[in-house]
């Protein structure tokens, strides 16, 4: 296995009786990266996270974790990685240090090391002040932390996040957020993939981004090419009523218009992505007069999300 | 799947058992067991002066009748609050997200799991048995060696009953369901199979568990001379009524006598002390016998 490669996938599948929830998956993650795994419920993002972190089994297939298969050894593949598996809870009579004292001694630390980093931890996680406290009366958001906190243990080489901002309130996930992109910028040698429905999140979050649906992959490149390679931009009109078949026949009429639909009550509108042509569109549908009050870009991750998952059905 | 451990696997298993215990005796189960071993104790103890009687002038004997008889019931009541979470608790609570995907077997959680909760089941039954030696000391002037040897057999019905525990635990989704599947497996279903076969049932768990204070001569000889004062006395009345001409009487002195012959349908036997080397070995046994289950199941179990 290559170390330009600390987490692959190879033929990867798992089946539950006649369900296929992941599909002969291949998948590299690049060294040192931040990538966003995405797809819909069911798709079998987190299906594959539990492969790799040896929650559960594969049918068949292998997952490196720095060249150690999983599924053949998982205790040396999963020294030096650090996981979040959802919204994990703790021994709730235990404080976060005695979690992270816990975990280290698992990992085989000396007392010296478990000492320093649980300190430098709590500190990273902004929990220093709750770190005697028993973890049984903290909130969800807080045990979040402590969960990322207890993943950064002996500086692990590699980081599995399973939607780990799921079922927190918005303070909590910018929390959360936050540590995430101190570690990016705190660490040169550190591989994260993180799974995510919250799109934003991916685009704030990662630098590259891996699509899954079905359970195989649909793509696996740089947030930056993603973003471009399909050339086009989304952009969404607001009217002061339904939009009217006619107004969006007119919009789709035009010749640099890729396509036109009706979305909810507004109109999204595909266009090539240069500058010419969203001054093209907001000129003429100013001249249209049509009740249009709005022109406006739309998430353009989400549209060629929901793009590519339309796409793969 | 594989039987192999090295020192590395020994000692996360000893971490695993360090914090289990931490964690065992900071939560509630651990004190309501202590509580019912405590309650035990102190209704045997108070209970004899609240009716006018005492412990004064009391044998050996009799202390250990009544201070060892509910030794085995409690036991099972405490396997059951403690072992029987011992495993699944970590999927309903979703612990095993931290500490399943950590490098380390899941054979080194489970052994920590068995050696804690023997450990701290122990520690609660030791307090009890400390307890009743101080009141045979207060009262008798002093305390008999089978004492430590009962003790080890309630370690051993201990490590028994865990096993079939730790079985549930494996198998259902639930920490409270386990916990009333294993009171249930343990004080009805193994007892009343016990009871339905014929012969000596010395392999049976609950048969083999009574040599906690089937061990103990003093307990055995003042149970035995209960026993044999009832018969006696059961024996006088019937050889009273056999005197009578009156068929109605006649018939009343032969079922008594039926009675008496089959001790009470089985229920008051005289009994003997059994071969301990064979119980101890049938306990060790269950106990294998279930761990290896549980662990089969356990490792293999998906979150």
């Amino acid at each position: 296995m290559s170390s330009e490669y600390p987490i692959e996938i190879v033929n990867l599948r798992k089946e539950y009786g006649s369900f296929v929830a992941v599909n002969d998956l291949n998948l590299k993650i690049k060294k040192n990266s931040f990538t966003g795994l995405l797809g819909p419920n069911g798709a079998g993002k987190s299906t594959s996270l539990k492969i790799l972190t040896h929650l559960i089994t594969a049918t068949s297939g292998e997952a490196f974790l720095n060249g150690i298969d999983v599924t053949k050894d998982p205790r040396a593949a999963l020294t030096g990685v650090g996981t979040v598996i959802e919204t994990p809870e703790f021994y709730p009579y235990l404080t976060p240090r005695e979690t992270m004292r816990y975990v280290g001694e698992i990992i085989g630390m000396s007392k010296e090391s478990i000492r320093s980093e649980t300190e430098e931890i709590l500190e990273k996680v902004k929990m220093v002040e709750w770190g005697d406290k028993r973890l049984g009366t903290f909130s969800k958001g807080m045990r979040q932390r402590i969960a990322l906190g207890q993943a950064l243990m002996d500086e692990p080489s590699i980081i599995i996040l399973d939607e780990p901002t799921s079922g927190l309130d918005p303070r909590g996930m910018v929390e959360i957020r936050e540590v995430l992109k101190n570690l990016r910028t705190d660490s040169n040698d550190l591989t994260i993939v993180m799974s995510s429905h919250v799109l934003t999140e991916v685009q704030d979050l990662c630098d590259r981004i891996a699509m899954i649906n079905h359970g195989t992959l649909l793509m696996d490149d740089d947030i930056s090419a993603f973003l471009t390679s399909h050339g086009t931009r989304s952009i969404i009109a607001k009217t002061a009523g339904l939009p009217v078949p006619e107004l969006i026949q007119r919009i789709r009429d035009m010749d640099y218009v890729i396509s036109a639909d009706r979305l909810g009550n507004d109109i999204q509108i595909i266009i090539d992505d240069s500058k010419e042509d969203r001054q093209r569109l907001f000129q003429d549908i100013s001249g249209m007069n049509a009740g249009v009050y709005s022109i406006a870009d739309s998430d353009i991750l989400e549209a060629t999300y929901l793009d590519m998952i339309k796409e793969s059905r | 799947m594989s039987f192999y451990m090295d020192a590395s696997d020994f000692r996360q298993a000893y971490v695993v058992t360090k914090n289990e215990i931490v964690k065992s005796v900071r939560g509630k189960k651990f004190v309501v067991s202590l509580a019912v071993i405590l309650l035990i104790f102190l209704m045997i103890t108070v209970l004899p002066y609240a009716t006018g009687g005492g412990w004064s002038g009391k044998t050996s004997g009799d202390m250990l009748s009544s201070y060892l008889s509910y030794i085995s019931m409690a036991s099972l009541l405490i396997v059951a609050l403690l072992s029987s979470v011992a495993l699944v608790s970590e999927f309903e609570e979703r612990t095993a997200l931290i500490l399943f995907t950590r490098p380390i077997k899941r054979t080194s959680i489970f052994l920590g799991k068995i050696i804690s909760c023997v450990l701290i089941e122990a520690f609660i039954l030791a307090i009890y048995y400390i307890l009743t030696a101080a009141m045979l000391i207060v009262f008798t002037g002093g305390v008999s060696f089978e004492l430590l040897t009962s003790f080890g057999f309630c370690i051993l019905y201990l490590f028994a009953a865990s096993g079939i525990a730790f079985v549930i635990s494996a198998f259902i989704k639930k920490g409270s369901v386990g916990t009333i599947i294993t009171l249930l497996v343990l004080l009805m279903i193994i007892p009343i199979i016990t009871q339905m076969m014929s012969g000596d049932t010395w392999f049976m768990l609950n048969t083999a568990g009574n040599t906690i204070i089937t061990c103990v001569p003093d307990y055995v000889n003042s149970y035995n001379e209960q026993i044999l004062t009832w018969m006696s006395s059961m024996q006088g009345a019937i050889d009273y009524l056999d005197t009578s001409i009156d068929p109605n009487i006649l018939n009343v002195a032969e079922f008594m006598q039926s009675m008496v012959d089959s001790q009470m349908f089985g229920f008051m036997k005289i009994i003997e002390i059994p071969n301990l080397a064979r119980e101890a070995g049938v306990l060790l046994l269950w106990g294998i016998a279930a761990y290896f289950v549980a662990w089969i199941k356990f490792i293999r179990k998906e979150f």
